[in-house]
């Protein structure tokens, strides 16, 4: 369990993160979503302890990670996948986290057939592929058998396979029990992997809430109709809560009303319709909505 | 990576973690080693301390020769034991380079931030770091002195060099520990300034700076306080514990003492900032 509780942090006058509050529960994977340079890493780094908080706190598990005797029994975080000496051999460099916490070495060699990286064990963390980096950040965080796990954009750069790996991985760590904290600026990523989803923009959390209800929320009611007589049609349907577009002479965009309701009022006036399309808002599109007054950096096209 | 995986299992037996003092020191002590720069340096600081010793033992014992063996007709002629720690300024440089670059290094690659997500305790994992790499560069020096000795002795003795040992251990043994302690204490100040700087370049510049370029620099200034910091100056501390004497006197402590002050200073100055700053 991840807990943060009026979490904020300012770089002099920059705040990357205001005041943000939430949970992550084991047996979930709580994707943490938000554009680039939302505060998602930083929130992150907050919780391992590499940050101190301007104000606020983090637990893991109940304590301060940096309070626990156990660390890499309590979390193992995959925040920067290239953080490692590019001249220490991949094995050597689980072989010193391991050491650290005091673990046997013979959670190394299993933490590197978990991860697939047995055969290039003994190569130049240097000489890595970004996929290949992924993969021993996250053989890294495994040491412990932690009960909480943070990844930090852990499909970046990944080819197909590797993301699909990362997916798997996640699930099944969460369906362990474990608390499962990932974050992406992906939505169509964290649909596939989240059974909660936290959304992030300029530092403040914009929704928390379980992916079901995210797919709820982003199912828009609009029916695209084309019709002999736009007007008529229109007028016909005018109600309270019903939102009537006239996009063009033959053709109304209906939000509020059911496709059958509106094929009804149509026969009973004799009206011929052509198209009665139900438009439903893609979860991209319901994220950009939420996040596009909270953008940091955004393309001047 | 083409590797193809079988379905991600995690677990075979429940690990017990526990993080303290000796792990950390364990973890470290893989750290130094798993990496080929560092016995790199190790072997170019033998070279640069045996290579001299032998050297000189070969250019005096020709001088001597070509006096026919008579030790009265060389205007000066050093001991073997004497000319034997020549190379030791070398070797005080590389262990700069391997103690800045144990902190410094670590920091730059990110290294150094994932250790702390495993080990979050910034004072144990910079304790843990300057105990190994104290340990093991003040045994390195104490071997590779040794080393020199014995070269300078095979080749000295051939054109008949003298000894230079009269008391076995203030002559010999002394020097060649206050050697050793002389290359860790300044490989911990390199690590403390490289924990201040988070720079491996700046830390071993400036680490030289204050070796070399410091007491030159103390000497051409004309007030009469400068012979005072010229004397607490670390690589004058660290010549006086690494040459011979005579018996333990107040001076000799001192000087051990101000030595180990140099690295203590720039160690807690490390320490200060790398427990303040974000990793």
């Amino acid at each position: 369990m991840i807990t943060a509780e009026n979490l904020t942090k300012r770089f002099g006058p920059h705040t990357a993160v205001d005041n943000v509050s939430f949970v992550a529960r084991p047996g979930q994977v709580t994707g943490f979503l938000g554009p680039n340079g939302a505060g998602k890493s930083t929130t992150m780094r907050m919780i391992m302890g590499l940050d101190r908080p301007t104000s606020g706190h983090t637990t893991v598990n109940g304590k301060p990670f940096a309070s626990h005797h156990d660390p890499m029994a309590q979390a193992g975080a995959l925040l920067d996948a290239k953080a490692a000496h590019p001249g220490r051999r991949a094995v050597d460099h689980l072989r010193l986290l391991a050491a650290t916490n005091g673990l046997p070495a013979k959670r190394v060699a299993e933490v590197l057939d978990l991860t697939g990286l047995t055969d290039v064990a003994r190569r130049r963390i240097g000489g890595f592929s970004l996929g290949m980096h992924q993969r021993l950040g996250i053989a890294a965080t495994m040491l412990g058998d932690p009960q909480v796990l943070i990844f930090d954009e852990p499909v970046n750069g990944l080819d197909p396979e590797g993301v699909h790996w990362v997916r798997g991985f996640a699930r099944a760590r969460a369906a362990e029990g474990r608390t499962v904290f990932i974050s992406s600026h992906l939505m169509s990523e964290m649909a596939q992997t989240a059974d909660h989803i936290i959304v992030l923009g300029k530092g403040r959390v914009l929704a928390d809430a379980p992916l079901k209800e995210f797919l709820r929320a982003a199912e828009s009611p609009n029916v695209r109709v084309r019709v002999s007589d736009a007007t008529v049609l229109g007028s016909l349907l005018a109600a309270d809560g019903v939102t009537i577009t006239q996009t063009a002479a033959d053709s109304l965009e209906v939000a509020g009303l059911p496709s059958h309701l509106i094929a009804r009022a149509a026969a009973l006036e004799g009206l011929e319709l052509h198209e009665l399309t139900p438009l439903s808002a893609s979860l991209e599109e319901a994220y950009l909505a939420l996040t596009d007054e909270a953008t940091e950096y955004r393309s001047a096209v | 990576m083409t590797t193809t995986l079988a379905a991600p299992a995690a677990r075979t037996a429940t690990p017990t973690a526990r993080t303290s003092f000796a792990s950390m020191t364990k973890a470290e002590w893989i750290s130094l080693t798993s990496l080929r720069g560092n016995t790199i340096a190790l072997v170019i600081g033998a070279v640069l301390v045996i290579a001299p010793a032998a050297g000189f033992a070969f250019l005096y014992g020709k001088d001597v020769q070509d006096a026919g063996g008579d030790l009265s007709q060389v205007p000066w002629v050093p001991s073997i034991a004497g000319l034997s720690g020549q190379g030791l300024m070398f070797g005080i440089a590389v262990a700069a380079l391997i103690g800045a670059a144990a902190i410094a290094k670590e920091h730059t690659t990110g290294s150094l931030r994932t250790q702390l997500t495993a080990a979050p305790r910034r004072f144990t994992l910079i304790l843990a770091k300057a105990t190994v790499v104290a340990l093991t560069v003040f045994i390195a020096t104490v071997a590779i002195l040794a080393i020199a000795f014995l070269a300078a002795l095979a080749v000295g003795s051939i054109y008949g060099l003298p000894v230079g040992v009269d008391d076995f251990f203030f002559d010999l043994v002394l020097p060649i520990l206050g050697g050793g302690f002389f290359a860790a204490a300044t490989s911990v100040f390199a690590l403390g300034l490289g924990a201040l700087l988070r720079s491996e370049t700046w830390a071993v510049t400036l680490s030289l700076v204050v070796l070399y370029v410091l007491p030159v620099l103390i000497m051409t200034v004309p007030w009469s306080w400068a012979h005072d910091v010229y004397d607490v100056l670390l690589f004058n501390t660290g010549a006086a514990i690494s040459t011979p004497i005579a018996s333990f006197t107040a001076a000799y402590f001192g000087d051990l003492l101000i030595t180990l002050a140099w690295a203590a200073v720039a160690f807690f100055g490390g320490a200060a900032v790398m427990n303040r700053k974000d990793a």
